[in-house]
């Protein structure tokens, strides 16, 4: 009888633990930065412009495809929709606040956990299980400051600079949607922009923050913390999937809940 | 003695090789042999403060690293070249970036000596034409030689090599070894079949596979750096024309009862044109009357689109309004009063006095509260009229069914009185002959009448009788009419968006569809 508690309690117990594991990690990576010498600066800022060059620029198409579809498919329903009760002013708010604000970031970060957050795990932890890891603290190099602290910087970075570009294309897309409505295309810009408010762009910045921290520590966290053996390693990407794709849901949903 | 760089003191070998004492002076070489179990191939990983031996100590330049925060440690690895027992090369770097790395992120070379340095080390040891490769693009000897140029290229004051001829001729290992370490002893293996695979790997560098040059690095740089500039520029722009630094703006008060449909970022519209929104909205309590008010911020602008100072009169007033739509967010309408001279004009901090306009809701509210009002009337008076005529009708018939047997009696005298009359008339007819005539005539005409009299007696009774039952199906429909018309009115009253939803009829009301029949 008691063993379906057991079972929950263990995986509440589990899931507990793995948030603590990963404070503690984000811990130490934040930490490590005053410890970067001049010269490895110098290196990491090259880790993390390939790492944005493979996460950011690599995934523009994909940014744009999904950005361009979700507008255009709400943007012409809801023009229909709001049309019949003559609120098409409401189009701009819609706008704003569905795509700008809460399905752009969410989805944009959602995608990049998805595509780079399996690379970045698979490769620290083929490096763990090759003994690069080993190999270069060897050398004298923190492994947080030559792998996890570029990826970190560089998800950041591509993730906000993914939500500016999952943005753009959304409101010109939403612009071709609300045209073929029968919508003045001066109109539909003039609404948009009488909609958008400083609070709707800092919101949306400080998503880009957080869930740039998250695409990029929970995946270098489940890279790393592989024991070795290579049978580990898919294991490792699609946990730091999971666990990515679950905190950017749930961040999301404290963002509306605490700061709506 | 030469000063001991490292220093192993009594340093316990799991593999039962009993306790270690050795060290290592500068400018010597040490060669440390034994079987695979004997745990000699703990010793790099102990030296370097990599695992911890089970008992003893390993000084590295004077200091029991072992002992230090991993911070500290790493800066004494930073002097320690050192070529593990596999290559341990990083496999998405090349040949030429793992060699370099220890370089750039252990000294403080420029990035044109180390290339410079690089090029020395990478030719020395003879992999200058594969050094733009990837590890697994490369052959296991040029591996092993670019682990060793990585151990090398920083020219440590120690090293440390795990097997170091692993993987390379003798001649390579003695080439590697004759510049950096030239003042050190060496012990080399032979082997003379790597001769024919060094051979091939030169070969290889001429069409081998793609590699990484410094013109695809600086495409990449540059594309990068496009994306961040263009991203952050949007971001920074979006931020500073949101924020309103741009345009001048002021704070104006409004003061309100009710904050319902008032937000942050809430619009204030002056005749239709946007002019501001709302920044803040704080509750006040009064303890003296016991009210809440709450008293809105209104960042507004100084200047229209065109540039024309925006001045607002003083005794302009604020309207909450929601917008002319059925849906939607409630806006401040701001209403300037009449023109007059000498008007005083709104300051910053001047507060307003909030009156609230009726929505659509609202104003649907109260049409159906009039209509419901005129439909109860209507109702009464249908009511009234129902009982009157039910009323009316049962009187009718009540007096024909009392009248009918009267006016029956009455006809039977004066039938009587008139066939009397005749008789007498007969009898003096000679002499008055021509009255007779007249009277007969006259009474003819009354008898005819008081006949028609009785017909239209029996006709209305019969009226009454045959057409109680469509009278009475008449009052019913009046009367279900009645109950819709109230159904309806209670409908509206409770939700006045039925005016333009419409109203489901009570089921009972309904007309039910027709059954198709069979032949």
């Amino acid at each position: 009888v008691t063993a379906p508690v057991a079972a929950v309690g263990k995986r509440v117990a589990r899931s507990v633990a793995l948030v603590g594991a990963l404070a503690r990690f984000s811990f130490e990576a934040l930490t490590a930065i005053p410890w970067f010498t001049r010269a490895g600066r110098r290196v990491a800022t090259r880790v993390l412009l390939k790492q944005v060059w493979f996460t950011a620029v690599q995934a523009i198409p994909l940014v744009l495809v999904l950005a361009a579809i979700l507008s255009f498919l709400v943007m012409s329903q809801a023009s229909r929709e709001l049309g019949r009760l003559g609120a098409t002013e409401l189009l701009g708010r819609l706008m704003v606040v569905v795509i700008v604000r809460e399905l752009g970031p969410l989805l944009t970060a959602a995608a990049i956990a998805s595509r780079s957050g399996t690379a970045i795990a698979a490769e620290l932890a083929t490096n763990k299980v090759m003994g690069e890891l080993t190999a270069l603290r060897a050398m004298g190099i923190d492994p947080l400051h030559y792998h996890v602290l570029p990826r970190l910087g560089a998800a950041i970075i591509s993730v906000l600079g993914l939500i500016v570009v999952f943005d753009l294309v959304a409101v010109f897309t939403g612009l071709l949607a609300a045209t073929v409505g029968g919508m003045n295309g001066a109109r539909y810009f003039s609404i948009v922009l009488e909609s958008l408010a400083f609070r709707d762009v800092w919101l949306t910045v400080a998503k880009g923050l957080v869930f740039g921290v998250i695409v990029g520590i929970v995946p270098s966290y489940h890279g790393l913390a592989i024991q070795g053996k290579p049978t580990e390693v898919p294991v490792a990407s699609s946990q730091a999937v999971v666990v990515s794709i679950i905190a950017i849901f749930v961040v999301s949903g404290l963002f509306v809940v605490l700061l709506s | 003695m030469s000063e001991s760089v490292l220093e192993f003191q009594d340093v316990v070998l799991p593999g039962g090789g009993g306790h270690l004492q050795l060290t290592v002076g500068a400018h010597q070489a040490v060669s440390v042999q034994g079987s695979e179990a004997s745990g000699v191939d703990l010793l790099p990983g102990y030296a370097l403060a990599l695992t911890k031996p089970a008992a003893g100590r390993v000084l590295l330049f004077g200091e029991d690293i072992a002992s230090l925060p991993e911070r500290a440690v790493l800066a004494f690895r930073r002097r320690v070249g050192y070529l593990p027992a596999g290559d341990g090369l990083l496999q998405n770097l090349t040949l030429r970036n793992n060699v370099a790395l220890p370089l750039r992120f252990g000294s403080d070379l420029s990035e044109r000596e180390i290339r410079g340095r690089l090029n020395v080390i990478l030719a020395f040891l003879g992999i200058g034409g594969v050094a733009d490769r990837r590890p697994a693009d490369t052959t296991e000897e040029e591996r092993r030689r670019a682990g060793l140029a990585r151990a090398l290229a920083f020219d440590p004051p120690l090293v440390i090599l795990a097997d170091p001829f692993d993987g390379l001729t003798g001649r390579a290992a003695a080439e590697g070894l004759a510049g950096p370490c030239s003042s050190r002893d060496s012990r080399s293996r032979h082997d003379s079949n790597r001769g024919s695979r060094l051979a091939s790997a030169w070969w290889a560098a001429s069409c081998g596979p793609k590699t990484e040059t410094e013109d695809s690095t600086g495409r990449t740089d540059f594309l990068v750096g496009l994306f961040v500039l263009v991203t952050l520029g949007v971001l920074i722009g979006a931020l500073v024309l949101t924020s309103g630094v741009l345009e001048g703006r002021y704070d104006l008060y409004m003061k309100t009862d009710e904050a319902e449909g008032l937000t942050q970022d809430t619009r204030v519209v002056l005749q239709g044109l946007s002019i501001g929104r709302v920044k803040e909205i704080s509750p006040h309590l009064d303890v003296e009357t016991n009210t809440l008010n709450f008293v809105a911020t209104l960042s507004v602008r100084e200047r229209f689109p065109d540039g024309t100072r925006l001045q607002l009169p003083a005794g302009t007033r604020a309207l909450i309004a929601p917008p002319p739509t059925v849906v939607g967010p409630s806006q401040i309408q701001l209403v300037m009063p009449p023109a007059s001279a000498g008007v005083t004009l709104l300051q910053e901090g001047d507060t307003l006095q909030a009156e609230r306009r009726a929505s659509v809701m609202e104003s649907l509210g109260g049409i159906a509260v009039e209509v419901r009002g005129q439909l109860d009337t209507l109702l009464a008076n249908t009511r009234e009229l129902l009982t009157q005529t039910t009323r009316t009708v049962t009187k009718t018939g009540n007096l024909l069914d009392e009248t009918r047997p009267r006016v029956e009696q009455v006809l039977a005298r004066i039938d009587a009185s008139l066939g009397r009359t005749e008789q007498i008339l007969a009898q003096v007819e000679p002499r008055v002959g021509p009255l007779s005539d007249s009277v007969a005539t006259t009474l003819a005409n009354t008898n005819a009448l008081l006949r028609q009299l009785d017909s239209l007696t029996v006709i209305g009774q019969t009226i009454a009788l045959e057409n109680r039952e469509d009278l009475n199906q008449a009052i019913a429909r009046l009367s279900r009419a009645a109950e819709i018309l109230q159904h309806f009115s209670d409908q509206i009253s409770r939700r006045p968006l039925r005016f333009l939803t419409g109203v489901t009829p009570p089921p009972d009301t309904t007309v039910p569809p027709e059954q198709p029949t069979r032949p």
